[in-house]
């Protein structure tokens, strides 16, 4: 598994380092220079993790740009490992890219930048549920489709909003309501939970989940991967 | 240890509009073997096979004795794999693209890199797409070379090459073979680079196999028999492999020049095939052109 991981690192490492120092510009820049200071952290920190979330995305992206599957599926590994590789590095990349994130956003208060309201203990939980539901998703596309899978998946996305706005607009049917309903409801579901087990037992519950999810999506991914030819 | 480096029985893959037909095959090891056939044969498909980088449908492939889904990590260390278009990322230096892949191979030898480096002229610190084609095969051959493979397999390694490289490439390959034991599976449409080096060869065509046979026998019992058309009608069935209605009468290969001389006498014009009319008189239909 170090192999893989290091193989990764070394082919890949450098444009990731570069992609990553241009969005730390945006991330860190815009916030400074808005300079409002009533963002939350966490709200901050959970877009933050998206991003990150598409660096290992662009290690898989990079392999199908360069047609470079075929080169790591005649190495001495199973398909298997392969895949497990994709998952444990992603996470390991898309958790170093936050906190080196979060640690500067919070070095900028040092020079008396404060563009955000001060994190709450529940932010290491966002991150790591945001991580874990954004690779869940995109994985198996980007395993076994590559970019078309990805392209594929992002765009679906948007026509699915679009296809839901319109279908609002036209038939006056409450469908962004209908969503915003739900998303409201899971929210005060959790906080629910929260507030009947306490926070540490509810970041518990979150994190398991997160890690179910992320199991059940390297299954798939294994399963689909394993039928990908080259 | 068995006598195959490769065997291959009853192996079977569809696409659409294409499928590889119960191929059976046998790879000597300790020799190098060419696998001609005309485009779309099956050359790649079959390859990949082997390499498990495309699923098959049926069928059993056994490399170095070992099977090669069951076994596939220990298959893939003894082997080195050359496509014939390198799968290398574009962007990333030589160096730094074999210090990626050398932890993988137990028998890597770095010593052994610098060494084929230097002896191709390789710019280690160059990005792979700054390199030329004729560049990017000496460097995946360098690669396959330097973990110490039991079994080379390429996939028109010489395909875009110019003649210099062809000939520096098989010379490699001629000098690989000098350690007992090693093997080498190669395809080609090239057939000179197969008189230049090929022990054995196999012909693919539709998606079967034709004929495996040793260079020798190809070179030395195929013939062309050019001759009016009763007297090529006379030939026994089972030694022509395929004939063609030439201006000046009939033109048949033969697979036993001795017997069509004995059917035809001694006065009969028989040459000895070259590897081009066997691959001209097959890709026509072979054996099926009989019938035209």
């Amino acid at each position: 598994m170090l192999k893989l991981l290091r193989k990764d690192l070394i082919l890949s490492g450098r444009v990731i380092g570069w992609t990553y120092a241009f969005w730390s510009l945006l991330w860190l820049g815009g916030p400074a220079m808005s300079g409002s200071g009533h963002m939350p952290f966490g709200v901050w920190g959970g877009g933050v993790s998206v991003a990150c979330a598409f660096l290992p995305i662009v290690m898989i992206l990079r392999e199908d740009k360069f047609r470079a599957g075929a080169l790591a599926c005649s190495l001495p590994v199973k398909r298997d490992s392969l895949v497990m590789s994709r998952y444990l590095g992603g996470w390991i990349v898309a958790l170093a890219a936050v906190a080196v994130a979060i640690l500067a956003m919070l070095a900028l208060s040092l020079f008396g930048v404060r563009p955000l309201l001060p994190p709450t203990p529940m932010l290491p939980v966002t991150v790591v549920t945001v991580i874990g539901i954004a690779l869940a998703t995109m994985m198996p596309v980007a395993i076994r489709y590559g970019s078309t899978g990805v392209m594929g998946l992002l765009v679906a996305l948007q026509i699915l909003g679009v296809v839901v706005l319109m279908a609002s607009a036209l038939f006056d049917i409450h469908l962004v309501q209908g969503i915003e309903s739900a998303v409201k409801a899971v929210v005060r579901g959790g906080m629910q939970l929260r507030a009947a087990i306490g926070p540490v037992a509810f970041a518990a519950v979150l994190v398991a989940a997160v890690l179910g999810l992320n199991c059940a999506s390297f299954s798939l991914s294994s399963l689909l991967y394993r039928r990908r030819e080259f | 240890m068995t006598d195959q480096a490769i065997r291959v029985r009853g192996l079977r893959k569809q696409y659409r509009g294409f499928t590889l037909k119960d191929v059976d095959l046998d790879v000597p090891r300790g020799y190098v073997t060419g696998l001609i056939g005309p485009n779309g044969a099956g050359k790649t498909t079959l390859i990949k096979l082997v390499m498990n980088l495309v699923r098959r449908d049926a069928g059993t492939i056994s490399v170095l004795g070992l099977d090669n889904l069951a076994d596939e990590v220990a298959v893939k260390s003894r082997i080195g794999f050359i496509y014939d278009e390198p799968p290398f990322y574009h962007d990333v230096s030589l160096r730094d693209q074999a210090r990626a892949i050398a932890p993988f191979y137990p028998g890597w030898s770095d010593a052994r890199f610098r060494e084929l480096a230097a002896q191709f002229g390789l710019p280690l610190g160059k990005r792979f797409k700054a390199l030329s084609h004729g560049t990017k095969m000496k460097f995946a051959l360098a690669v396959a070379l330097s973990h110490g493979a039991d079994l080379l397999i390429m996939d028109e390694p010489t395909a875009g090459l110019d003649l210099e490289f062809r000939r520096e490439l098989l010379d490699h390959l001629t000098a690989t073979l000098q350690d007992a034991g090693k093997s080498v599976l190669f395809s080609t449409h090239i057939t000179s680079d197969l008189e230049r080096v090929a022990d054995y060869v196999t012909y693919i065509r539709d998606g079967a196999i034709v004929f495996t046979l040793p260079k020798d026998e190809l070179r030395d019992r195929w013939g062309v028999v050019r001759a009016d058309r009763p007297s090529v009608d006379r030939l026994p069935a089972a030694i022509v492999r395929g004939r063609r209605e030439r201006a000046h009468g009939v033109e048949a290969l033969v697979a036993d020049v001795a017997a069509a001389r004995e059917v035809l006498g001694t006065g009969a014009v028989i040459d000895r095939a070259t590897f081009d009319e066997v691959m001209v008189f097959m890709n026509r239909g072979g054996e099926h052109a009989e019938a035209a």
